[in-house]
């Protein structure tokens, strides 16, 4: 399992991490959610050993990772974030390679590759230069280099970004199987869709800060099941606030001259008497967004923003 | 350990599948020493001529003078060839001979008469070195008969009068009379020919430790380091690209130190330079005269200086800020190390005090021991102090190294 305590890792003013907990149990997918920059490659870089952090504690299988680093990377796997592989040798040298890396040799080795392969669909495209491959099978190969070894616990740092819809698919059918062979899944993502397709549990991370952290529905639950509504145009602040506060059940998220962000029960409903609100108010509606209570709405409720920004 | 021999592998996979890099590397000094070898030919640069002669006379006198151009040291600098006139002289005029001797009909009978004859000696204007020597040689032996005429011109009279007419032998009187004063004579100049008067002593000045045979031998071990530091630059800049491909932080994550990737990394190298290093000595062998046992220490040597210069190049990259400030200041380092370290200039025929600036630098000092290794000069001491300085620089390096590319990788 992982376990992350009080993590905190800065760079020189910058905080990228800030008193992050969290723990990921054998056999859970634990998914990190954030914006760019929100600190998750970072978090992962603590956890793999690559950094060191300032402060807090990071164990692995019950490793620290400060204090048995060996230890607990012979237990990790690591999925990066960019495509580590050696374009110029092909799937079953870089395969051999990383897996040599973590003591696998000889026959064992030769079946591992054969798995490995074969799971990700490039058995005939073994002995290719990777520099042949398109993105979508890089991205397969580089996640069967983290897996080679079967480690205890797995990494993966936004292993779909820039992957065709099938790819993503596969990519993602393959770190359920990992996690339902008990492996520790630790996910990291800005893509919703894909972290409620995939986690069992996920944390919301922005500005080095874990701002929520549960299962989808104890997330779903902190919204309160409220619809979303997005408003662009022109508004009067302290008028729209005035008619605004008058309104039961709703909650104004961003409110400034030109946006609008609004939680509140029973949207589709109340929707014509709160535009009538708004236009007495002095506002001029350009564009309405409704959405229903998502990990989305529930982002931008905590953050105040969308996680695409 | 182990996981060194395997990113060792690795790279040497990786660099097999570059062939345009490699070739490029190594392609450019070899195409050097090629030219050099087009232009200097094999082992010490002696002249080459071409005598014809001409011997209408075909005496035993006249195969006696013909038979000097081909014993001796002028044995392999004159190759004499016999033709008749006619051909001979199209020879000469077409530029393809070094001169033409004419030997007439009746010179070795003129000879043994004292009565006057003539050698026609044609030259080759084109050529300046050997007609001047062939034209010396004529003269010493005109001469040697001149005075082989004031010693013996009596007996020497006598025997091309031959026997009387009507008679088929001479007398054993006057063979007997002959023998003996051919003996008296002999004696008399013993002393002078046996042993000789001067001898000439033959003395060859070696400039120092770094003992040329000749021109070629003097560019083949520089052009050798001149592949090592092209090699050795081409391969620190792997370390960037490692690096931006993610390739180096993926394996901070696995359970390896960075010495183990770094000492794969080191040990790639320095299998290609001691490859480089023989292939290249093997080639300056056929144009310098290179001792064979020296050819394989003088690799080795060559390969571990070459992977300390690897070491120190990637000591550049690793502190650079980008991997196009690392390019730019691995170049400002390797230039001058080519020019002034003896890699591209020899240092033997740069001014003093450029000489002495290049031998403190990295590969000049490596090239100066590889040049007394190759030419047997050096000593033992002397090798085993330099092999220690060599590990001790290369040891910090790669500790220095190891160290930085820890926080490198990421």
């Amino acid at each position: 399992m992982i376990e992350v305590e009080e993590l905190r890792k800065s760079y020189g003013e910058l905080v990228a991490v800030n008193g992050v907990c969290f723990a990921v149990q054998p056999g859970e997918v634990f998914g990190l959610l954030g914006p760019n920059g929100a600190g998750k490659t970072t978090t992962i870089g603590c956890i793999s050993g690559l950094l060191t952090p300032d402060r807090g504690r990071v164990r692995v299988m019950g490793y620290d990772v400060r204090k048995d680093g060996v230890l607990a990377r012979r237990r990790l796997g690591l999925v990066p974030q960019e495509v580590a592989l050696y374009e110029d040798l092909s799937a079953g040298e870089n395969l051999a390679y990383w897996g040599g890396a973590y003591g696998l040799r000889g026959p064992l080795l030769r079946e591992r590759i054969r798995e490995a392969l074969e799971l990700i669909g490039l058995e005939e495209y073994a002995r290719r230069p990777v520099k042949s491959f398109s993105g979508g099978m890089k991205r397969r190969l580089n996640f069967a280099c983290g897996i080679l070894h079967r480690p205890a616990v797995l990494l993966l740092d936004e292993p779909a970004v820039g992957v065709d819809p099938q790819s993503r698919v596969r990519l993602l059918e393959m770190v359920r199987e990992q996690a339902r062979a008990g492996v520790c899944v630790l996910y990291t993502t800005h893509y919703m869709e894909e972290a409620e397709a995939l986690c069992d549990r996920l944390g919301i991370i922005d500005r080095g800060k874990m701002v929520a952290q549960g299962t989808l529905a104890e997330l779903r639950a902190m919204l309160g099941e409220r619809d979303l509504l997005r408003l662009s145009g022109s508004f009067p602040p302290d008028a729209v606030r005035q008619a605004l506060a008058a309104m039961d059940g709703l909650e104004i998220i961003q409110a400034d001259a030109a946006v609008m962000r609004l939680a509140l029960f029973d949207g589709p409903r109340r929707l014509s008497a709160l535009l009538a609100a708004l236009a007495a108010a002095g506002a001029e509606i350009r564009e309405t967004t409704l959405t229903q209570p998502s990990l989305e709405s529930l982002f931008i409720k905590l953050t105040g923003k969308e996680l695409r920004e | 350990m182990r996981f060194a021999l395997i990113s060792a592998l690795k790279d040497l996979r990786r660099l097999r599948r570059d062939p345009v890099a490699l070739g490029l590397w190594i392609g450019i000094p070899l195409f050097i020493v090629l030219l050099m070898y087009a232009m200097f030919g094999r082992g010490e640069t002696k002249p080459q001529g071409r005598l014809l002669v001409s011997d209408e006379d075909a005496s035993l006198l006249s195969g006696l003078v013909v038979g000097s151009f081909r014993q001796g040291p002028l044995a392999e600098m004159v190759q004499v060839e016999k033709l008749p006139r006619e051909q001979a002289d199209r020879q000469i005029r077409a530029g393809r001979a070094s001169a033409w001797l004419i030997i007439p009909k009746g010179f070795g009978r003129a000879v043994l008469r004292n009565e006057p004859t003539r050698l026609t000696l044609v030259s080759n204007p084109a050529q300046r070195i050997l007609p001047g020597i062939i034209q010396e040689t004529v003269s010493v032996m005109v001469e040697g008969g001149f005075y082989l005429q004031v010693l013996a011109g009596e007996e020497l009279r006598t025997l091309a009068q031959g026997p009387a007419p009507g008679a088929t032998a001479m007398p054993d009187a006057t063979v007997a009379q002959l023998s003996v004063r051919f003996n008296r004579l002999g004696q008399k100049l013993a002393g002078w020919l046996d042993p000789p008067r001067i001898q000439l002593a033959t003395e060859v000045r070696r400039p120092g430790s770094a003992t040329q045979v000749n021109f070629a031998a003097l560019f083949m071990p520089g052009m050798v380091f001149l592949v090592l530091l092209f090699v050795a630059q081409g391969l620190s800049a792997d370390l960037w690209k490692e690096r931006l491909r993610g390739t180096l932080r993926r394996v901070r994550t696995t359970p390896h130190s960075t010495l183990s990737l770094l000492g794969g990394k080191l040990l790639a190298a320095a299998l290609v330079f001691f490859a480089a290093s023989l292939a290249g000595l093997g080639c300056a062998s056929l144009v310098a005269n290179i001792r064979p046992g020296s050819l394989l220490p003088g690799a080795l040597w060559s390969a571990a200086a070459g992977a300390v210069l690897f070491l120190l190049l990637a000591l550049i990259q690793l502190y650079a800020t980008s991997a196009r400030a690392a390019h730019i200041l691995a170049n400002i380092a390797v230039f001058p190390m080519m020019l002034l370290g003896g890699s591209f200039f020899p240092l033997e025929v740069m001014p003093e005090s450029l000489a002495r600036i290049g031998r403190w630098t990295p590969n000049g000092w490596a090239l100066v021991q590889l040049k007394a290794m190759l030419a047997g000069t050096v000593e033992p001491a002397r090798l085993a102090a330099a092999a220690a300085l060599l590990a001790g620089v290369g040891g910090a390096a790669f500790l220095l190294a190891a160290r930085r590319l820890r926080t490198f990788a990421l």
